[in-house]
């Protein structure tokens, strides 16, 4: 079979739960945007795009030369189906590239009613060879199959080399301990369907571990979550190998984690498009503290290195404590050098701060004064979503996003 | 319709047919993701009412072996093949075996569409999502035929390709058999397996089917399993013959009443049958 290659460059593709994060992710660098309408979606919770959303999203995708993809993702009970075709044919409509689908007998109706969409193949198939996606190529006329993310990256080449359709891979965001598809932990604890998106995430809770009769159980009880991923050490690896697509997980995410963890990766892989070369060392840590900084979950490779032992594993119940208060506000206004923000975390004067902005340096500047919209001065804002205005010695616009400066983070933690 | 077992040792498979199993199931070693035991490709006996457990997923490494295992199974004469990779199908497209095919993709199948689109792949059958309840398997049955219901045992819950126990203790594990969690603020205990491939979490519940088998069986299933794993010969000749005298007998209750006596200090459940899991 004649192998489909995409001539664009790597893609980036992303999340959003919602319109306004869509943009966001569009905006901060995202060249692909995944999102899930209200019906047939895994994720129900971050699932909530009318078609008019849907419509919307894809005509601010085109202004900015991006996609949008949909998941169709659900694993589908016999009444789930009604509705189906005419769904698909109106994404297809609307200017939706492709949908994300697990099942065959979804694709196979996309196939037949909706055929301008691409069909890229779930995660939740747990696809780990080049031959099954060959073999759903020829059956169903998938582009694209999404690997398992139990693939190292030594299987990714593998099967980025033979395999006829593009290949996607997860670089970043939640992980599931369990092959995707495949745990009903959630159903079994909480009678939540993990394959219809309602998962409880039931790894993570706490159990007693025995051997027959013995405890095994140490001073921490027995967990199984999975660290986050962040394969940030290995975009360099996906570019050579060929895969066509690098995916960022995480559509409930806040728009700071969408704008800052797709800020990040966009720069990584540009610097890396751009040099067509491994980074260095100092490079390489720069970005990865770039994108950590979007983090509030310890984060680990995933399989790409080899195996995935104990260091993947989040095995203490402290372990995610370190939580991020790093992004302070969202630019509502900018007028003769003062700003209004919409804070979202506490915010003092005199503490230094810098701009998250698409395609821009960041830049830093302390804060040398805070009032509130009825003029009154404050020393700090500390509600969330409360409108201030401050001072800034630049240009900054709408929807630019303002953080804790790095350096300034720092001395708070030592 | 066929009663099929699935059995951890060669030596059970005579004994099973016998007490009216018309199928009996061997886990392959190297190829089956199952907690079953297992047994090597080179002693798999030869025989038309054994089927084979092929259902683990296929890293890119592991090809070749996939390969020669179904070019030799393909050679002998075994009555059904489990899968759940794809590339299994790939490989034997247009091949004899192909027609001895059974998609076994633990939780992936919950319609009679995707069903079906499976079957008509070429293959003999589907095995459907232990997690429906009897609503959704009646509906499924009626548009579909050819499926099979996994009726009884431990079913999978979860399946990693991390060893987590080892990772937990941070030591070798090597009691694979006899290990379990408890979910601290409950009392039942999931038996657990790992292996050099992974963890692998089974159900607190051993799911029965007993009253409604008969239904399955005249509804048009063309299997119903029987999952052997964790389970001694006994209890596997017991549960085979009662599960037979069932489907056979119009009164089968001094059975069944003996065999829920005999096996009492076991937790048997109706599975997902009467509970819907929501979104
Ligand atoms: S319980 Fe954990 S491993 Fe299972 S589906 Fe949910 S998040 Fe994934």
């Amino acid at each position: 079979m004649e192998r489909k290659r995409s001539c664009r460059k790597i893609e980036l593709l992303a999340p959003a739960g919602d319109l306004y994060r869509c943009k966001t992710a569009i905006r901060f660098g995202a060249d692909a945007v995944y999102i899930g309408g209200q019906q047939f979606s895994l994720r129900s919770r971050a699932s909530n795009f009318t078609l008019q959303d849907i419509r919307e999203a894809c005509e601010f995708a085109r202004e900015y030369g991006s996609r949008i993809h949909v998941t169709v993702n659900i694993i589908p009970h016999e009444e789930d189906y009604d509705g189906l075709a005419e769904y698909l044919k109106e994404l297809e409509d609307a200017g939706v590239t492709a949908i994300i689908a697990a099942s065959p007998a979804i694709m196979d109706i996309a196939r037949k009613n909706a055929p301008g969409l691409e069909i890229h193949c779930s995660t939740q198939l747990s696809v780990t060879n080049a031959e099954a996606a060959a073999y759903l190529s020829d059956t169903l006329g998938i582009d694209r199959v999404v690997l398992a993310r139990e693939c190292t990256m030594d299987d990714v080449r593998a099967i980025t080399a033979s395999c006829p359709v593009e290949t996607e891979a997860f670089i970043h965001g939640g992980m599931c301990v369990n092959y995707s598809g495949r745990c009903t932990l959630s159903n079994k604890m909480t009678l939540r369907d993990a394959n219809r998106g309602g998962c409880a995430q039931s790894c993570r809770w706490y159990y007693h571990l025995y051997h027959n009769e013995e405890e095994l159980t140490q001073e921490d009880l027995f967990t199984m979550g999975s660290k986050d991923l962040c394969a940030a050490e290995y975009i360099y690896d996906f570019i050579e190998a060929g895969v066509s697509s690098l995916k960022i997980e995480g559509r409930m995410k806040s728009e700071y984690y969408v704008a800052s963890i797709v800020s990040a990766y966009r720069n990584l892989i540009d610097e890396i498009e751009e040099t067509g070369t491994r980074l260095s060392e100092e490079r390489m840590q720069y970005h990865l503290r770039q994108i950590l900084r979007g983090e509030n979950r310890q984060t680990y490779p995933g399989f790409y290195p080899g195996r995935a032992g104990r260091e993947s594993l989040i095995l203490h119940q402290n372990s995610d404590l370190d939580v991020n208060h790093d992004f302070l506000g969202v630019v509502k206004q900018y007028r003769d050098g003062v700003m209004t923000l919409e804070c979202r975390n506490v915010i003092s004067e005199q503490e230094m701060i810098e701009v998250l902005a698409p395609g821009k340096l960041q830049k830093e500047f302390p804060v040398e004064w805070i009032r509130d919209e009825n003029q009154e001065y404050m020393s700090s804002c500390r509600k969330p979503m409360t409108r201030i205005q401050i001072p800034v010695p630049f240009e900054v616009h709408e929807n630019d996003i303002i953080r804790r400066n790095y350096h300034d983070r720092r001395k708070d933690q030592r | 319709m066929k009663l099929v077992v699935s059995v951890n040792h060669t030596e059970e498979i005579r004994p099973c047919l016998e007490n009216g199993a018309d199928e009996v199931i061997l886990a392959v070693h190297g190829h089956s993701f199952t907690a079953l035991k297992k047994t090597a490709p080179g002693d798999l006996p030869d025989n038309e009412r054994v089927g084979l457990l092929v259902n683990q997923l296929y890293f890119p490494s592991e090809m070749d072996s996939m390969h020669k295992l179904l070019d030799e199974i393909g050679n002998r004469s075994f009555s059904s093949v489990y899968f759940a990779d794809p590339a299994v199908a790939a490989y034997v497209r247009n091949k004899s075996l192909c027609r001895k095919l059974i998609y076994r993709p633990d939780t992936l199948v919950t319609s009679s569409k995707d069903a079906g689109w499976w079957m008509n792949r070429g293959i003999s059958g589907v095995t459907v999502s232990p997690l429906l309840t009897l609503e959704e398997i009646r509906k499924i049955v009626g548009h579909q035929k050819h499926l099979e219901l996994i009726i009884h045992g431990y079913t999978l819950v979860s399946a990693s390709r991390r060893k987590l126990v080892q990772a937990y203790l941070n030591r070798n594990v090597d009691e694979t058999d006899g290990l379990s969690i408890r979910e601290e603020s409950r009392d039942s205990h999931m038996p657990v397996y790992e292996t050099e491939e992974g963890t692998l979490v089974y159900s607190d519940q051993i799911q029965q089917s007993f009253a409604y088998v008969r239904e399955f069986a005249e509804s048009g299933v063309d299997r119903l399993y029987i999952e052997g794993v964790f389970m001694g010969t006994e209890e596997l000749l017991d549960t085979v013959h009662l599960y037979r005298t069932i489907l056979e007998k119009d009164h089968p209750e001094t059975e069944l009443d003996e065999y829920k006596n005999k096996y009492k200090h076991r937790n048997l459940g109706e599975g997902y049958y009467g509970e819907k899991t929501i979104l």
